[in-house]
């Protein structure tokens, strides 16, 4: 199995998330704090602050183990790559099933733009903003 | 056990979208007593708006519920439904339900040019209609006024007017202007398209638009004009209406007058509803459906089909799109989904031997594909951030359709393979090929979307072109209008030539499909039909 499968799978089943913290068995890996998790979900995403509806649904995503490899720095590359679809997208993705929204406006994708677009379905400006040149052009 | 209803209304309209709305309003205005069936239920705007936001995969389909007894295609799976026989799969969608599918599109109501309802005449190729654009421009106008139009004045190659728009056009966006400059110098005509959404101004009630950027899948605040205002307004004007009402069949009696549509309820009831006459306006895929599954003693081929056309004559729009990035940001995804679009490939002299087109500079956020993207290339932190900014803001996307002739082999059939919905109905069947007059359009059509990137500052070759060809759920031809009775399905007035109280109000009628959006031409015939009837039925 590689790398990547193992660290894949155990994001979608929560399974021995142990493999990611050598020496530890599973049954004494306890979850950071939600503030270490935030801090790992912040330099990863590339945004400062980051709306408390997203971090508690991307965590809910993830077991106690992989949360504390995200916090103590040990998250595989495609484990993390997993999680920025989360806060961007706002949508678990598990590779084997349906995803899944949990938040929409608030998904990361949508503020990287913000100062230029607004997020589809919100109303945008004054009638006729759109003529105006954009913020970031 | 077939119930007949009690009452006998003067005009049953089947179906419950803008033409079937249009019609109904007409004649229930003129005092006729109208029963509108719609197979699918009423929505609500706020509803589709949740569904929306709430939806995993947001397509043009996510905010409408799935009604069992009215499937529709799915968007990313249309062979769940319609059954694809090839070679070229007829992949278009539409919605089932009170309103019909102008709940999702973006508001392009273009005029049909004089030369697209000549295209024989003039070209050699396709059919005429049997209509003069002259006898249609006093009904685009009311369809204008209807809808709330705003387009842009003398524009070229939009089609000549009797008198202003509705409104004035919609500002063209920033990167709507960056364009242009590129397209002018290239020498295009690039000009606002005419859409029917409020602009900076209420109309009819509506509010103006404030630029959701979400008309497709559905505009949040009701400024873009859809299907259920139609159908609002008939029952104003005293229109019944009956949902989830699936017809099934018109019943045909001796001398060839339809005297009642059969339809199913979810539970698989059955009603009989008679009445004096009858408008199919079930949309280009149902509606000849219906009348082909309509075979009796009076009518052995279907209804309407001593022909042997209803079902023929299938067309879409072929798509293309093209994506590339341009060097300076230009914004894609502020205001309206469409706001311009190049007119001057409508009509061309080569038009005998290369299809017409419109090309449009698609105006939706694109972030979405360009997160995963970015984050697929491995970029973190504050690289990605940036990354997924500067892309986005440089994505540009030029759309085309391309106008396809009519071909009796292009068809819709019930199943022939006994395959059925849940009411036991056969699924429609879909037998489809785009031809060369297309092909050899696309390929021009690839050739100038490279040139206009290039001109944008696009690295040579870096367009990325889409493959095959692209649907447009422009549903045109299948009960195809015409002079001659052995080849057509409905006259000019839209009467079907084998039934003398039976009107078709569909683009399904259209004899051509030109390189337009065709709702406009729907709306005008539909008000043009709606007062033809009035007409006949007054005492």
């Amino acid at each position: 199995m590689s790398k990547a499968r193992l660290s894949r799978r155990l994001f979608l089943t929560g399974a021995s998330t142990a493999a990611l913290l050598p020496g530890l068995p599973a049954a004494q890996i306890a979850a950071p704090p939600l503030t270490e998790f935030a801090a790992a979900c912040r330099a990863l995403s590339g945004f400062d602050g980051l709306p408390r509806v997203l971090l508690e649904g991307a965590a809910t995503a993830l077991d106690d183990g992989a949360k504390a490899a995200f916090a103590g720095g040990t998250a595989p590359e495609d484990l993390q790559q997993t999680l920025l679809k989360t806060l961007y997208t706002g949508m678990h993705s598990p590779e084997d099933g349906a995803p899944t929204r949990f938040v929409y406006s608030e998904a990361l994708m949508y503020a990287a733009v913000e100062d230029s677009l607004n997020v589809p379905s919100y109303c945008g400006g004054v009638p006729g903003y759109w003529a105006a040149k954009p913020a970031g052009a | 056990m077939v119930q007949t209803l009690p009452h006998r209304p003067q005009l049953v309209v089947i179906g419950a979208g803008v033409a079937g709305g249009m019609v109904a309003t007409r004649a229930a205005e003129a005092g006729m007593r109208v029963t509108m069936l719609c197979d699918g239920p009423v929505l609500r705007r706020e509803d589709l708006v949740d569904r929306f936001r709430a939806s995993d995969h947001q397509t043009m389909m996510s905010p409408y519920p799935l009604v069992p007894h009215a499937p529709q295609p799915n968007v990313a799976r249309t062979d769940d439904y319609l059954i694809q026989k090839g070679p070229v799969a007829y992949q278009q969608q539409y919605i089932r339900a009170v309103g019909g599918t102008t709940w999702h599109w973006a508001a392009a109501t273009w005029r049909y040019l004089p030369s697209d309802m000549k295209l024989k005449s003039l070209y050699g190729v396709g059919r005429d209609w049997p209509l003069d654009y002259w006898e249609i421009e006093p009904w685009y106008a009311r369809a204008e006024a209807e809808m709330g139009v705003a387009g842009p004045e003398n524009a070229p190659f939009d089609a000549p007017r009797s008198g202003p728009y509705p409104m004035p056009a919609a500002p063209m966006s920033y990167m709507d202007r960056v364009f242009n400059k590129t397209l002018t110098a290239l020498g295009y005509d690039h000009i606002s398209a005419p859409q029917a959404r409020n602009n900076q101004q209420v109309y009819d009630a509506r509010p103006p638009c404030c630029g959701n950027a979400n008309c497709m899948p559905i505009c949040p605040i009701g400024a873009q004009y859809s299907g259920n205002i139609a159908v609002e307004k008939a029952q104003a004007a005293g229109a019944e209406l009956i949902t989830d009402a699936v017809v099934h069949r018109l019943e045909v009696d001796a001398e060839g007058r339809i005297t009642a549509a059969r339809y199913l309820t979810p539970d698989r009831t059955e009603f009989r509803l008679e009445a004096d006459r009858f408008v199919l306006a079930a949309g280009g895929i149902e509606g000849p459906k219906i009348l082909l599954m309509s075979t009796q003693d009076t009518a052995p081929a279907g209804v309407a089909n001593r022909s042997d056309m209803v079902g023929r004559n299938l067309m879409d729009h072929p798509g293309t799109n093209a994506s590339f990035d341009v060097p300076e940001p230009i914004w894609p995804g502020r205001g309206p989904n469409v706001i311009s679009a190049v007119t001057s490939l409508r009509d061309r002299p080569d038009r005998d031997r290369i299809a017409a087109r419109k090309l449009m500079i698609l105006n939706m956020n694109p972030v979405s594909g360009i997160a995963e993207e970015a984050i697929e290339e491995g970029l973190t932190g504050a690289a990605l951030r940036e990354a997924i900014r500067h892309r986005t803001a440089r994505r540009a996307v030029i759309t085309a359709f391309h106008e396809q002739l009519p071909d009796p082999e292009n068809r819709i059939v019930p199943s022939t393979d006994g395959l059925t919905d849940a009411l036991g109905l056969p699924r429609p069947e879909i037998h489809y090929n785009v031809d060369d007059y297309v092909a050899r359009s696309v390929e021009d059509t690839r050739a100038r979307v490279d040139r206009i990137a290039e001109a944008m500052g696009a690295e040579p070759g870096s367009v990325t072109h889409s493959e095959g060809y692209l649907p447009n759920n422009h549903i045109t031809g299948a009960t195809i209008m015409g002079t001659d009775p052995r080849d057509s399905v409905v006259d000019a007035d839209c009467r079907a030539h084998d039934h003398p109280n039976l009107w078709i109000s569909s683009s399904s009628t259209f004899p051509s499909v030109s390189s337009v959006n065709v709702t406009l031409t729907i709306a005008a015939l539909a008000l043009r039909l709606g007062d033809h009837i009035a007409q006949e039925a007054r005492p």
